[in-house]
C-alpha cells in the first residue's frame, strides 16, 4: 500500500513555482526531501498537508484524498494518523510539556499513554520542562513521542536536523530508521544536507527552485547522474543544455548530467559522482560558455 | 469541540489572564462612564489574539485532527464565553454598587438591567466586526481589534448617553430595579441581538478561515 501518493502537484507564488510533482511512498519507508534554502521543501510539505491550496494536483494519504472541498488542513480521519512539524516552529514553546500533552491527547481517542511515557523515558524528556528549554533535537523527539503515542502511520518532519551537531544529527537519523522498523510507520523529512538521506532514507526527492529534479531510491539517485569533463570542442548544444552546474575554463568544462543523457557525452570523460558532489553541481551557479556568435556581438 | 475549548482554557489563557477582570472594579467607584469599564473585555480578546501570534497557535491547530471551521467556532465561543463571564461579574458588582451608593450615576447611565442589555449590543457589535475580519487574515490584528473596539464603543457610549440624556428614556435609567418591565425588555432585546449577531459572526468567521493558507 502507498502511504503517500502525489499526482501533478503544483503551487505558484509570485516569483516561485513548485512542481509539478509526482511521487509515491510505500508503507514502512523513509523519504528524504532534499534541497537548498528556498527550494520549496516547506511549501511542498504544506501542500502535502493541505495547509496551502495547490493550483493543480492531488495528494492521497492512506489512499484518501487530502482535500475536502475548500477546507484547509488534513481531514480529521487522515489527520489523526499523521504527526508533523513545520518550518522549525515550536508552538506554545513557553508551556510545559505536560500542559501541551494534556491538551493534545484530548484530541486522540486512541492515545496510548503507556507508549508515550515509554518514549519520553527513552528520550530522557522531563514533562515539567518547557518546550523552549529543550534542545532542537529534544524538541523533535517530543514530537516523535506524541506521534508514536497516537500510533501515527505517517510522520512528517520539516528540517529535523537543523541546528544539530554532527553526532546528534546521526543519532537522530538512526532513530528514524529504528522507528519505522519498530513502529511500522512511514516518515518524510526535509533537509538541506544530502548526506542525511544517505544515512537513513530509502527514497530521495530532490527539489531545486521548486522543480523535482529526481525522485528515486537513494542507491539509484547517485547512479542517475554522471560527472562530465571534457575539452570545449566536445561541448555540443545538446550537452550544454543537459548539463547541471557547468563550469567553463579556457582548458575545458565540467558539469553533471543525468545518466539518461549519457549519449551526449561523446569524447568526454565521465564518472559516477559521490552523493555530496551531486548537490554541489545541482546547486552551484552556472558559468555558461560564451559562443563565437556571442563574442562577435 | 470539547477538546478545542479545553485547549483554549489550558493553553491560550494563563492564570494571569484573570487580571483582565480587574478593571470591572471601576463599577464600584461612585460615578463614571461605565460602558468603558465593560469594554475592558476587549483588552482580554486582544491579549488572546496577540498570544496566538507569539505562541504560533495556528501552526499548533494545523497539527490537530480538527477542521479549521471547528477551530474558528471554538475560538468564537471562547470569546462569547469571556464576554458573558464579564457581563455576569459586572452585574454582580452592580448589585453591590446598588447597596453601596444611595444616589445614581450623574456621569452616564446607571448600571441597571437596561445598561447590561446595551452592553450585550456593544459586545454583539464587536463580535460582528472582529470575528470575520480576524479570520480573513489571521495574525493581522490591528484592524479587527481596533475597528471592532472603536465601533462597539461608539455604539455602547452612544446608546447609554441617549438613555442618560433624553427625558423620554429616563425610565430606563433607574439606579436599581424601578421600571423593571422596560429594563427587562431592553435586556432581552440585547440578548437576542447578541445571540443573533454572534451567530452570524461565527459562521462568517468559519467561512473566512477556509480561505486561510499557512
Amino acid at each position: 500500500m502507498n502511504i503517500l501518493e502525489v499526482v501533478n502537484l503544483s503551487k505558484r507564488y509570485e516569483g516561485f513555482r513548485l512542481g509539478e510533482i509526482n511521487l509515491t511512498l510505500p508503507q514502512g519507508y523513509l523519504m528524504g526531501v532534499v534541497g537548498s534554502r528556498g527550494a520549496g521543501k516547506t511549501t511542498f510539505l504544506k501542500a502535502l498537508l493541505n495547509l496551502v491550496r495547490p493550483d493543480t494536483g492531488v495528494v492521497r494519504i492512506f489512499e484518501q484524498e487530502t482535500r475536502e472541498q475548500s477546507v484547509q488542513g488534513l481531514p480529521p480521519t487522515i489527520g489523526e494518523k499523521v504527526g508533523f512539524t513545520l518550518g522549525g516552529v515550536a508552538p506554545y514553546a513557553s508551556r510545559r510539556l505536560s500542559q501541551i500533552t494534556a491538551t493534545t491527547q484530548g484530541f486522540y481517542p486512541k492515545w496510548d499513554e503507556g507508549v508515550y511515557q515509554s518514549w519520553m523515558a527513552r528520550f530522557g524528556l522531563d514533562e515539567k520542562a518547557k518546550l523552549h528549554q529543550l534542545s532542537p533535537a529534544d524538541q523533535v523527539k517530543y514530537v516523535l513521542a506524541t506521534s508514536l503515542a497516537r500510533h501515527c502511520g505517517l510522520i512528517v518532519l520539516d528540517d529535523p536536523t537543523r541546528g544539530l551537531e554532527k553526532d546528534e544529527s546521526t543519532a537522530m537519523l538512526d532513530l528514524f530508521r529504528e522507528l519505522i522498523s519498530a513502529e511500522k510507520c512511514s516518515l518524510v523529512f526535509t533537509t538541506s544536507q544530502i548526506m542525511d538521506v544517505e544515512t537513513c532514507a530509502d527514497y530521495v526527492a530532490y527539489l531545486r527552485r521548486g522543480e523535482l529534479i529526481a525522485y528515486t531510491s537513494v542507491d539509484e539517485f547517485s547512479r542517475s547522474f554522471l560527472l562530465v569533463k571534457g575539452r570545449l570542442r566536445f561541448l555540443t548544444d545538446e550537452l550544454e543544455s543537459a548539463l547541471h552546474g557547468i563550469r567553463v575554463t579556457e582548458k575545458g568544462f565540467t558539469g553533471m548530467i543525468k545518466t539518461k543523457d549519457e549519449a551526449f557525452t561523446t569524447g568526454c570523460q565521465i564518472k559516477e559522482p559521490r552523493l555530496e558532489q551531486i548537490m554541489v553541481f545541482l546547486e552551484r551557479p552556472e558559468s555558461r560558455p560564451r559562443r563565437a556568435h556571442e563574442e562577435a556581438e | 469541540m470539547k477538546a478545542l475549548l479545553a485547549k483554549e482554557f489550558r493553553l491560550t489563557m494563563s492564570p494571569w489572564f484573570l487580571l483582565v477582570f480587574l478593571p470591572l472594579g471601576l463599577l464600584l467607584i461612585p460615578m463614571w462612564v461605565f460602558p468603558l469599564a465593560m469594554a475592558y473585555v476587549f483588552v482580554g480578546v486582544m491579549i488572546v489574539v496577540w498570544r496566538d501570534r507569539k505562541d504560533h497557535d495556528l501552526e499548533f491547530l494545523a497539527t490537530l485532527p480538527m477542521s479549521f471551521v471547528a477551530q474558528a467556532k471554538a475560538r468564537a465561543w471562547t470569546i462569547v464565553l469571556l464576554e458573558l463571564t464579564y457581563l455576569v461579574v459586572g452585574m454582580a458588582l452592580s448589585v453591590v454598587r446598588f447597596f453601596l451608593y444611595p444616589v445614581g450615576n450623574y456621569a452616564s447611565m446607571n448600571t441597571n438591567l437596561a445598561f447590561f442589555g446595551i452592553t450585550l449590543i456593544m459586545y454583539a457589535t464587536f463580535n460582528l466586526i472582529f470575528l470575520p475580519a480576524y479570520y480573513s487574515r489571521p495574525y493581522r490584528t490591528w484592524w479587527p481589534l481596533g475597528g471592532g473596539t472603536l465601533i462597539a464603543l461608539l455604539v455602547g457610549l452612544g446608546l447609554t448617553t441617549l438613555v442618560a440624556v433624553l427625558p423620554e428614556l429616563s425610565l430606563l435609567n433607574d439606579r436599581g430595579f424601578g421600571n423593571l418591565g422596560p429594563q427587562l425588555g431592553v435586556f432581552a432585546g440585547g440578548a437576542v441581538i447578541f445571540i443573533l449577531l454572534s451567530w452570524l459572526a461565527t459562521n462568517q468567521a468559519a467561512k473566512n478561515i477556509q480561505k486561510t493558507q499557512l
